[in-house]
């Protein structure tokens, strides 16, 4: 097994785990932090995947602005009250877990797990310190990529203005 | 001149062509920007008060319907000029082609249609904010992205502009209970199903090296398979069931309608189903073609639920905007007929019935808006449409001929437009799923006559509702009225408009 295997077992099997915590946990806070645990182990990932700019970009924005603002909402909001989370047990949930593993299962019958990737894609032939590089990544976006990278430009905008609308005070 | 403007005028003259395909969307972004900027600077006393208080009249209403006016402008000049500025733009990224271009055509006619229903609507109920239009054109906009797509990328920026527009608007009203509990369940399902959509992206790219539609098309065509694309293709048919409300993706889809305001409703039965629907058809009938044979069975199963599901549930409702729903999902599955028969006739009466669809529908939730009241929609059918025919003999009117084209009767757009998906379906052999979508509409023959009996054959045992009907609604209603029944009366050329748009597809095989 190389050294990028054993990071990517590992970083994968504690991504899993604190995800699972994520949505397990009572406790808000315990919540937002497992999830800021899950956000280094993807930045790890990409890392073994030589995409070193989304490595970083995951921690400064993911890690670290939009999680810090989850917690501030959190703290605010004091929502330390476990009771607020409690769903009853029912037998959907029974039916959700079932549906859930038959999913998995069957993702995993379809050789999700273990498939070659294709050897057309971009990434084939391009020298792997290349290929994650902030250039390799800007050329992509004003090029190829220009108009959904415009798109999600007026998205961010429309995204403002809704939550502008939805947390606007009454007068 | 300076010699840096001239560069720059080199560099906007070799760009000026690729902006041809999305002028319409950059037109209605820029109008959308307009009407936020026009209320910001108070340009003729825009500034309205929230909700549940008495507004000034605000400008953005007619920036936006401007915008849209010369949006469906531009898509009239790409349909002009579609045989020599057809193809790809953008690397791929757009593809402008007779299948776009219609459906952009319909996803703004039921846009402007909203907008001159929506202004009457937002007086009655003191909307005052230009939010509201900006949302609606940038929705429109995601829309008509979503419609051109050629990449699988540029298919889910424009479903999530279009999505989170659509998302804000539905809870708009937010002192209302039910606007927030619509809003809230289509905020978490829609996420949820964006997650499998972008999934099925994933494991397409995985297998197929590309998210580009012609590329994925090239890659798949050779035979076997791979288990992972068609784990992807499943995917992906879980995240378009989700939007165009698909049974058994369909559970959100009454609430929401309900909960929304009445035109941001309407504006979802149509526009969103249009888009949704548009992307469908173009990935599974052009880059999926060669994996018909996997795909048609699960599509079979899905039409033959939607059909029954959607037209069982809508017998037992009793608010209008609920029932719509239910006759929406119905409606849904109708389509889905057509895109199983797997063949330019199928995909002919698609387009056709998009357009048909999108009157009679838009017509319907016309008559609805302009029956609610002052902070009241009035939407049951048995207490508020009872003897509606006494006072409002022209709303009845076309409210009944809306119904009867939803139901599928002559002379209406709505019977050609299921005549079309019938021959198309027995065309291609599928004899059993066409008597099935005879059989379901029959029985959407009951809740849609319903609507006429109460208005025609019920007294009203409450006071009488007092409807002015704005001039802006009263447009909107008579072009869906003329248009049902141009449609219907004289299908001629609009059929051999959607044959020829299908012939044009340069995306398509």
């Amino acid at each position: 097994m190389t050294g990028v295997a054993i990071a990517f077992w590992v970083l994968a099997a504690v991504a899993v785990l604190c995800s699972l915590l994520v949505i397990t946990s009572r406790n808000p806070v315990a919540s937002v932090l497992y999830l800021v645990v899950t956000f280094f182990c993807l930045a790890g990932l990409f890392v073994t995947l030589h995409s070193h700019f989304l490595a970083a970009i995951q921690v400064i924005v993911y890690a670290g602005a939009i999680m810090v603002l989850f917690l501030f909402v959190v703290m605010l909001l004091n929502l330390g009250t476990p009771q607020w989370f409690d769903v009853a047990t029912t037998p959907l949930k029974a039916v959700a877990l079932v549906l859930g593993i038959g999913f998995v299962g069957a993702l995993a019958a379809a050789g999700v797990g273990d498939f070659e990737p294709s050897a057309t894609g971009p990434a084939a032939g391009v020298h792997p310190d290349v290929l994650g590089s902030t250039e390799a990544i800007a050329t992509a976006l004003y090029s190829a990529y220009y108009l959904p990278f415009l798109v999600t430009a007026l998205l961010l905008l429309v995204a403002m203005v809704g939550a502008v609308v939805l947390a606007r005070r009454e007068r | 001149m300076n010699p840096e403007i001239q560069e720059l005028l080199v560099a906007y003259r070799v760009v000026r062509p690729a902006l041809f395909p999305v002028l319409p969307a950059a037109v209605l972004t820029l109008f959308g920007l307009l009407a936020l900027l026009v209320d910001v600077f108070e340009l003729g006393r825009t500034r309205g008060p929230a909700e549940g208080e008495t507004g000034t009249p605000i400008m953005a209403p007619y920036l936006a319907l401007i915008g849209t006016a010369l949006a469906l402008g531009c898509v009239g000049w790409q349909a002009a000029r579609l045989e020599t500025a057809g193809g790809p733009y953008f690397s791929g990224m757009v593809v402008l082609d007779g299948f776009g271009v219609f459906l952009s055509g319909v996803v703004l006619a039921g846009t402007l249609l909203t907008l001159l229903l929506t202004i009457g609507y937002c007086r009655r109920h003191d909307i005052h904010l230009a939010e509201y239009y900006h949302l609606i054109l940038m929705a429109a906009a995601g829309m008509l992205i979503m419609v051109l797509a050629g990449n699988l990328i540029t298919i889910f920026v424009g479903l999530e502009l279009m999505s989170v527009g659509v998302y804000v608007l539905t809870g708009f009203r937010r002192t209302r209970l039910r606007s927030v509990e619509g809003a809230l369940k289509y905020f978490v399902l829609g996420a949820f199903s964006t997650g499998f959509f972008l999934y099925g992206m994933a494991l397409v790219y995985g297998a197929a090296g590309t998210f580009d539609l012609a590329g994925i098309r090239d890659a798949v065509s050779v035979p076997p398979a791979s288990p992972v694309l068609l784990a992807g293709v499943a995917l992906l048919i879980v995240g378009f069931g989700f939007k165009v409300a698909l049974v058994p993706f369909h559970m959100w889809s009454p609430d929401v309608y309900q909960g929304a305001p009445a035109p941001v409703t309407a504006f979802m039965a149509t526009g969103v189903k249009t888009a949704g629907f548009a992307a469908f058809v173009r990935v599974f009938m052009s880059t999926f073609d060669g994996l018909a044979d996997q795909w048609i069975p699960v599509l079979w199963a899905l039409a033959v639920l939607t059909m029954v599901v959607g037209n069982v549930a809508a017998i037992r409702q009793d608010d209008i905007k609920r029932m719509l729903a239910y006759s929406s999902i119905a409606h849904a599955g109708y389509l889905l007929v057509a895109l199983i028969a797997h063949s330019d006739i199928g995909t002919a009466a698609f387009l056709y019935y998009m357009a048909a669809y999108t009157l009679m529908t838009m017509g319907a939730f016309g008559i609805v808006i302009v029956l609610g009241e002052k902070g009241t929609e009035n939407t049951s059918i048995e207490r508020d449409y009872a003897g509606i025919a006494w006072r409002h003999p022209l709303l009845a009117a076309a409210m009944a001929l809306f119904m009867f084209s939803l139901t599928g009767i002559p002379p209406t757009a709505g019977f050609v437009g299921k005549f079309a998906i019938l021959s198309a379906a027995v065309n291609s052999g599928h004899v059993p799923l066409a008597v099935l979508l005879v059989l379901t509409s029959v029985i959407s023959a009951y809740y849609y006559l319903k609507v006429v009996v109460s208005m025609y054959m019920r007294a009203s045992e409450r006071e009488p509702i007092r409807s002015q009907v704005p001039a802006m609604a009263a447009i909107a209603l008579l072009i869906a009225v003329v248009g049902v029944l141009g449609l219907g009366i004289f299908p001629g050329q609009w059929v051999e408009m959607a044959r020829a748009s299908v012939v044009a597809v340069t995306g398509l095989p």
